[in-house]
């Protein structure tokens, strides 16, 4: 019992939980069974427990990777800035060659097609712009699924349904639209601050699909833009088309990953975060705000109407259904959850974005956004970093040495109350 | 007092700013000749961060001229003015909390440096050149000032004078030509203050700077300032040497017989 | 002259509707300020439920108040388990919260009652029949809606004017420190706060749901004309956020029929081109006390 007591809950909490998600993991086949024989609504919470002990498998595989790798690694790292830089190198190497050998192995992932995987780095492209604009610069848009939505139009209505310019070239245009609307939309937005800014982008991605439906000639109304059959790839790929879109949407995630992480590490950067941080402290260092903000407006649409484009291409199809208020939240909570100040996040955070919805539809197919509800305010409480917080977390915790035990209280149980109340105070200011 | 009679860096005229009904500044003028340390005092709520606001951009006032070189100041943004070699420390600490010190100071180099989106994104030769150039002088301003030993940690979390001192680096580093310094005594002890005090003087000569000093403290602005402007309820009673205004019956009426 | 009126006539309904989800939203913002994404969704599940309650054979009004009431300790639970904790917390993580309560209801909502339109009754003994009177149709159910939100706005005020509770709440919204120092415990009225908005919200859901069909989105439309409202009307004043109901109502009803681009379709872009009107140009809106900023 005293062993429980002083178990270092906080620090160690994805090491206990490896131990539960592996005990719920293998119940959650009973479990399911018990599910089958119930149909009453909400009997699926049962089956809860299969995703849950997934979830917590996954927090404590990667927490102990990283505590190892803190304990081997961590020492070369902090050697010098060379040697940081060079494993940094390294890291990404490892995970580009992963995505790049994805097509060969994918099947070992429960859920992956390779067609999702192709969406999922859309998703990727949409959430790092989201990481520049909202995690950076602190600028909320709860509306880059209508830069998203626009992107895909543009691709249907440039190309099949008003005019016929070649489907390449309108990919590219795509993002110019996208991106100098998202400049414009940044100047109102300039005087907007924190929730309204969230409130005004939202109402933004709302009113898009009206709109669209509206120059019905354009859009082809509720019915949208259907492009099946029609976008002919040159020879070399015809045969190969979802390989194709797979290799083309990677390049295009790489290419904006590595934009915003060299802009994210110099001088542009900097007076980014010191816009996030204190607008006026930026100003009177000679950061012209107003010009970086709708900058970066910019930069976030037209990733998001890249990537809108290319999934236009992908699932041939552009139409209101596919475009709805949702997906400008989902994403948004998907780069959250991946953590929205880091580019590595991003990453993470198109995959959830694109699979959390199958693995809760285990569950129940309209849980799934249940499900990111919860996990997305868990992670508010306890990781507001994201996952990429908590493998930073993880790691300078490996670095500091592993404590699985609180050093045995020897005081009265009163002192300990308050010195439990006192502790998030240290841990926050990591 | 050749200092004194040097020409004016900065020339402020009849400036008048109100909120509301309050006049904050009432058709203040008074220069800063070149080269020299001038202190800007007077009691609380006298006008002398709201003239530090006007001169920097961030408040509007309703009429007057602030003259830099051949600038008035009041008709640009306040972005524009850092670049024209203005810097400035904050009375309550403006840093970016998430930032490192190293990174604190290197964003005081943003004014002095040209490269945009477009080259960092690609990493140019001349991007990198760059950021070579400021990490160079980051780290010179980090020795001078005795930072090195926090460099690399995040801002939030440091005492207070260190933040102080991390400020006075962010503005330091960009080589300005005017340096306004918004109450640098306080928060600091006694001999803190003492050591602050020949820190200036060093300043001015090591980095040819003009310092505008606001402060609290009358032994520090009367000890390092080659001149003194006083302000009493946005009204400007004195203005002279440190001698002359410690003279000034209004002065000592409005600010030194309250404040001893 | 006659269609005229008519138009404003449903104009206002719509707009009292609008009027009710921002009082809520004001009422969240006063006592928080905190801007409730989640707010419509909280009215749609709370709808919901009384929904399922009038499926269960409870008489149309036993069912109204009993999704009141439910509602406001849903509300009251939020509050205490998900936003006093955040207490402090950056603007950007109390967004995220709200908006998984958006997410949360919508998507259990879905879960329970599937996406398939419900047909919410009209209240028991309101005629189905409109009444003539010089031309111009009145439909009972407007007056109803009329009604209900003058009932609720005179019970609020007079909760917030002559009971202790209400005066304590008003007191901690305007001044949390002295508040404290007087003895009133701020949290707790934090929750109230969101116990009662959550409860006009539900009002307004249930108003609503006869209009439109019940589904599990049918708030989120609604929600951003009541924003529109609430931002018109000043997002600290419970008063303009009604105001701002009615002109929003009438703004989106006069435009869908004068304005040819409007039409039925875009009236939402009027309610988001208001949004953005007063947030750039009055960001106070109508009756709200500006903010002073400090630098």
């Amino acid at each position: 019992m005293e062993m429980v007591r002083r178990i270092e809950w906080r620090r160690n909490w994805f090491l206990i939980g490896l131990v539960v998600g592996v005990l719920l993991y293998a119940f959650s086949g009973p479990l399911d069974e018990v599910n089958a024989r119930t149909d009453a609504p909400g009997s699926g919470l049962l089956s809860l427990a299969g995703p849950i002990g997934v979830g917590l498998l996954f927090f404590g595989v990667v927490g102990i990777l990283t505590l190892v790798a803190a304990r081997v690694l961590g020492p070369i790292a902090a050697k010098s800035a060379t040697n940081r830089r060079l494993m940094q190198g390294l890291g990404a190497a490892i995970l580009l060659l992963a995505f790049v050998f994805l097509p060969w192995y994918y099947d070992i992932f429960p859920y992956a097609t390779l067609y999702k995987l192709t969406i999922a780095l859309q998703w990727v492209m949409v959430i790092i712009g989201i990481n520049l604009l909202t995690g950076y610069t602190g600028q909320i848009s709860l509306g880059q699924g209508a830069f998203f939505a626009i992107g895909g139009y543009t691709l249907g209505i440039a190309s099949f349904h008003e005019w016929s310019l070649p489907w390449a070239i309108s990919l590219l245009i795509a993002p110019v639209i996208t991106g100098i609307l998202g400049f414009l939309v940044g100047i109102p937005s300039l005087r907007l601050k924190g929730p309204y800014l969230a409130l005004a982008t939202l109402a933004f991605a709302v009113i898009v699909m009206p709109i669209a439906k509206r120059f019905e000639e354009f859009t082809g109304g509720v019915q949208g833009i259907a492009m099946f059959g029609k976008i002919k790839l040159w020879d070399v790929f015809a045969d190969h088309s979802d390989y194709f879109w797979y290799y083309l949407s990677l390049a295009a995630a790489v290419l904006m990953l590595v934009f915003v992480w060299n802009i994210m590490h110099g001088r542009i950067g900097r007076a980014l975060i010191a816009i996030r941080d204190n607008e006026i402290a930026a100003s009177a260092m000679g950061v012209n705000v107003a010009l970086y903000k709708t900058t970066v407006f910019g930069i976030a649409a037209a990733f998001a109407g890249f990537a809108g484009a290319v999934n236009a291409a992908v699932i041939q199809f552009a139409s209101p259904d596919q475009y709805s208020t949702l997906v400008s939240i989902r994403v948004f909570v998907g780069a959250v959850i991946g953590g929205v100040a880091s580019v590595p996040g991003a990453v993470f955070g198109g995959l959830f974005t694109q699979f959390i919805p199958d693995i809760a539809a285990d569950v129940s197919k309209a849980a799934a956004d249940a499900v990111q509800a919860v996990i997305l305010i868990v992670f508010m409480y306890a990781m507001r970093g994201g996952f990429a917080g908590f493998v930073v977390q993880t790691w300078h915790y490996g670095r500091r040495g592993v404590q699985l035990l609180r050093p045995a209280a020897s005081r009265e149980p009163a002192t300990e109350a308050s010195a439990a109340a006192s502790a998030p105070s240290p841990s926050g200011s990591e | 007092m050749t200092v004194v009679a040097a020409p004016p860096l900065l020339r402020v005229r009849d400036v008048t700013m109100r909120f509301g009904g309050l006049v904050a500044l009432d058709s203040v003028s008074f220069d800063v000749p070149a080269g020299s340390i001038t202190g800007l005092i007077g009691p609380n709520g006298a006008g002398k961060t709201t003239m530090f606001n006007c001169i920097t951009g961030l408040y509007r006032p309703q009429s007057g001229e602030v003259i830099y070189k051949d600038h008035d100041l009041l008709r640009l943004p306040p972005h524009r003015i850092a670049p024209l070699g203005i810097a400035r420390t904050f009375q309550n600490l403006a840093l970016f909390p998430t930032m490192s010190v190293r990174d604190n100071i290197a964003v005081g180099m943003h004014s002095v440096t040209r490269q945009g989106f477009i080259s960092h994104a690609l990493k140019l030769p001349w991007a990198l050149r760059e950021e070579r150039e400021v990490e160079r002088r980051v780290d010179e301003v980090i020795d001078f000032l005795g930072l090195r030993d926090v460099a690399n940690l995040p801002c939030a979390g440091l005492p207070f004078g260190t933040l102080k001192r991390i400020e006075l680096a962010r503005a330091l580093v960009s080589r300005p030509t005017l340096l306004l310094l918004d109450e640098p005594a306080g928060g600091l002890n006694h001999e803190e203050i003492s050591a602050l005090g020949d820190l200036i003087k060093e300043i001015r000569s090591r980095f040819d700077v003009t310092v505008l000093l606001v402060e609290h403290h009358m032994g520090l602005v009367m000890g390092i300032s080659d001149k003194v402007v006083v302000l009493d309820f946005g009204k400007k009673i004195a203005d002279g040497t440190p001698d002359e205004v410690r003279r000034d019956p209004d002065v000592i009426q409005a600010y030194l017989g309250v404040d001893e | 002259m006659t269609d005229f009126i008519q138009l404003v006539l449903a104009g206002a309904a719509d707009g009292a509707i609008y009027g009710l989800l921002a009082l809520a939203l004001v009422l969240i913002y006063r006592s928080t300020h905190i801007v409730n994404f989640g707010q419509g969704e909280m009215a749609m599940f709370a709808t919901y439920l009384s929904w399922s309650l009038l499926d269960a054979g409870v008489p149309f009004w036993g069912a109204f108040f009993a999704a009141i009431v439910i509602a406001f300790f849903i509300g009251i639970i939020i509050h205490r388990v998900l936003i006093h904790p955040l207490e402090g917390s950056p603007e950007l993580t109390i967004v995220i919260v709200t908006l998984g309560i958006y997410l949360f209801f919508n998507s259990i909502a879905l879960w329970i009652y599937s996406g398939v339109p419900k047909v919410y009754p009209i209240p028991a003994g309101v005629p189905r029949q409109s009444w003539e009177v010089g031309g111009v149709f009145i439909v009972p159910y407007h007056v109803t809606i009329f009604a209900i939100l003058f009932g609720l706005m005179m019970l609020l005020f007079a909760f917030f004017r002559f009971t202790k509770v209400g005066l304590a709440m008003r007191a901690a919204a305007a001044q949390p420190l002295s508040s404290t120092l007087v003895g009133i415990s701020v949290p707790m009225m934090m929750m109230l706060g969101w116990g009662i908005a959550a409860a006009a919200g539900a009002t307004a859901g249930m108003l609503s749901a006869p209009i439109v069909v019940l589904e599990p989105n049918f708030m989120a439309t609604i929600l951003i004309f009541s924003f529109a409202s609430a931002v018109l009307g000043g997002l600290d004043s419970p008063v303009g956020a009604v105001l701002g109901g009615f002109i929003v109502g009438e703004v989106s009803a006069l435009g869908g029929r004068y304005i040819e681009f409007i039409g039925n379709d875009l009236q939402i872009v009027l309610a988001f081109a208001l949004i953005v009107l007063v947030l750039l140009f009055r960001p106070a809106g109508l009756l709200g006390r500006p903010q002073v900023v400090r630098v």
